[in-house]
């Protein structure tokens, strides 16, 4: 009987001890919410049209949030450019998420650079909040099931990063 | 009643009173727990104890000072609406959901996320574990920024956690001609500019002399930095809540509202109070019933 209420009394102290040690603190909070449904708004793209991240689904989806003002930004939508004009058959679309701009100065840097993928204008600047972007250009890439892939980027991507990224989701089938 | 009965009393309201009133310091004070403890032992010494009615008392105890002394002390988290914001002191991160200036903070529910769950608190207390959560309003002050053609320009806030919102969560405060007041900062890199946000409440923007707007409208003051943070020359403005004013070639706006925080409190766990709860409560129907024979 002793030894019954002994286990017990432990089992109650480990249990109310266990409420104040926590688990693994998120060291660093990651772009976007990896491998959940990715977080979806209803924006205007530089044609007028309003869009929606979600109405992509079914497609590997490279969401590019960028600015005219940010160089790097600028560096790599040439190679964006070249990834959606190589796999937009197989199921690729590229999108270019504009934080906070207006369309006019979004449409005409983007004209300048003959950028053929769709724009997008995020003035609100709830893509870039949602998707934890700490800084510009950031990528996120999301699979068929409309999940966003760990890792985000921060940071421009060479090409043949873009291409090793989305390898393994263009041959997934959904 | 007897002086083993009041000291059992004494005991458990302690840790219960944390659940009652959670957030108070004085909880997580040593003398307050050594004093819930001293209180328990007392009782354990009395030549009149009850065996049950004290191992009920002592479960009590002990969750109310683990709570006490190893739970964290009490803070709040702010975040901006579309932020998620981790909390080292508890493992796990709140996601501050998107909402427009003129949204009811009540009807914005943040959720605390850990791992795959994910839990809504509200207003009302929210029992986590070992942890009370409830939200309060906070100020946020939604800001825009376009060029002279109007044309809008993107905001960031380097400094901050949340690097592309144009919502600042004023968490800073100074003194201003004798008012205290919040400020933040925030970039907009397309113009190099840096701008310091200063909110006067309604009852401060009335002391604005010339500047002061509408009665009851809250104000901001914009101040203007170059990269290199020296100010820059006719720089300075203020704006009303809800208006936008043209400040060194750049169209400012400004919206006062609110938005939810997150205040978390360490409580004893209380299913393991509602068991110690039971044990004692089968500790005095133990007496009642031998009294009664």
């Amino acid at each position: 009987m002793k030894w019954l209420f002994a286990a017990a009394g432990a089992l109650i102290v480990a249990v109310v001890l266990k409420q104040y040690f926590p688990g693994n603190s998120p060291a660093t909070v990651q772009v976007a919410a990896a491998g959940k449904l990715a977080p979806s708004f209803v924006v205007p793209s530089i044609s007028g049209k309003n869009e929606i991240l979600a109405a992509y689904r079914g497609n590997v989806v490279v969401m590019n949030l960028w600015a005219t003002w940010c160089p790097p930004c600028r560096a790599e939508m040439p190679d964006l450019e070249k990834l959606y004009e190589t796999y937009r058959s197989r199921g690729l679309v590229v999108i270019g998420i504009n934080q906070g701009e207006s369309r006019q100065r979004a449409a005409s840097f983007a004209q300048s650079l003959r950028i053929k993928y769709p724009i997008w204008l995020d003035t609100e600047q709830q893509y870039g909040r949602t998707y934890i972007a700490i800084g510009l250009p950031t990528t996120v890439i999301i699979d068929r099931s409309g999940k966003a892939v760990p890792p985000g980027f921060d940071g421009p991507l060479t090409y043949s990063q873009m291409k090793n990224a989305i390898a393994p989701l263009i041959r997934a089938k959904h | 009643m007897t002086l083993f009965w009041l000291l059992i009393a004494a005991a458990a309201g302690m840790t219960v009173a944390q659940d009652a009133f959670p957030g108070n310091a004085l909880f997580h004070t040593g003398w307050y727990n050594v004093l819930d403890a001293a209180l328990l032992a007392a009782a354990a010494y009395q030549p009149r104890r009850n065996v049950i009615a004290l191992c009920g008392a002592a479960i009590i105890v002990l969750a109310g000072i683990a709570s006490g002394l190893m739970g964290p002390d009490t803070h709040t988290v702010v975040g901006s609406p579309g932020a998620t914001v981790s909390d080292p002191q508890i493992g796990s991160a709140f996601v501050f959901p998107l909402a427009q200036p003129d949204a009811d903070p009540q009807s914005v529910a943040v959720s605390l996320q850990n791992g795959s769950s994910s839990v809504a608190i509200g207003a009302h207390n929210r029992y986590y574990g070992g942890l009370i959560l409830w939200q309060s309003p906070h100020v946020a002050v939604w800001v825009t920024a376009a060029d002279a053609a109007g044309n809008r320009l993107t905001i960031t806030q380097p400094t901050n956690g949340t690097f592309l919102s144009p919502v600042l969560s004023m968490q800073q405060n100074t003194t201003i001609g004798g008012m205290n007041v919040l400020y933040d900062t925030f970039a907009v890199p397309a113009v190099r500019r840096t701008v310091k946000a200063v909110l006067f409440d309604a009852g401060q923007a009335s002391h604005l002399g010339n500047q002061a707007p509408a009665a009851g409208t809250p104000a901001v003051l914009f101040a203007l930095a170059d990269r290199a943070d020296r100010p820059v020359p006719g720089g300075i403005g203020i704006v009303p809540s809800g208006s936008v004013k043209k400040i060194d070639g750049l169209r400012l706006g400004a919206r006062v509202g609110e938005y939810p925080a997150v205040n978390v409190a360490s409580a004893p766990y209380l299913p393991v109070l509602i068991v110690g709860a039971l044990v004692l409560l089968g500790g005095v129907v133990r007496t009642a019933f031998r009294s009664k024979t």
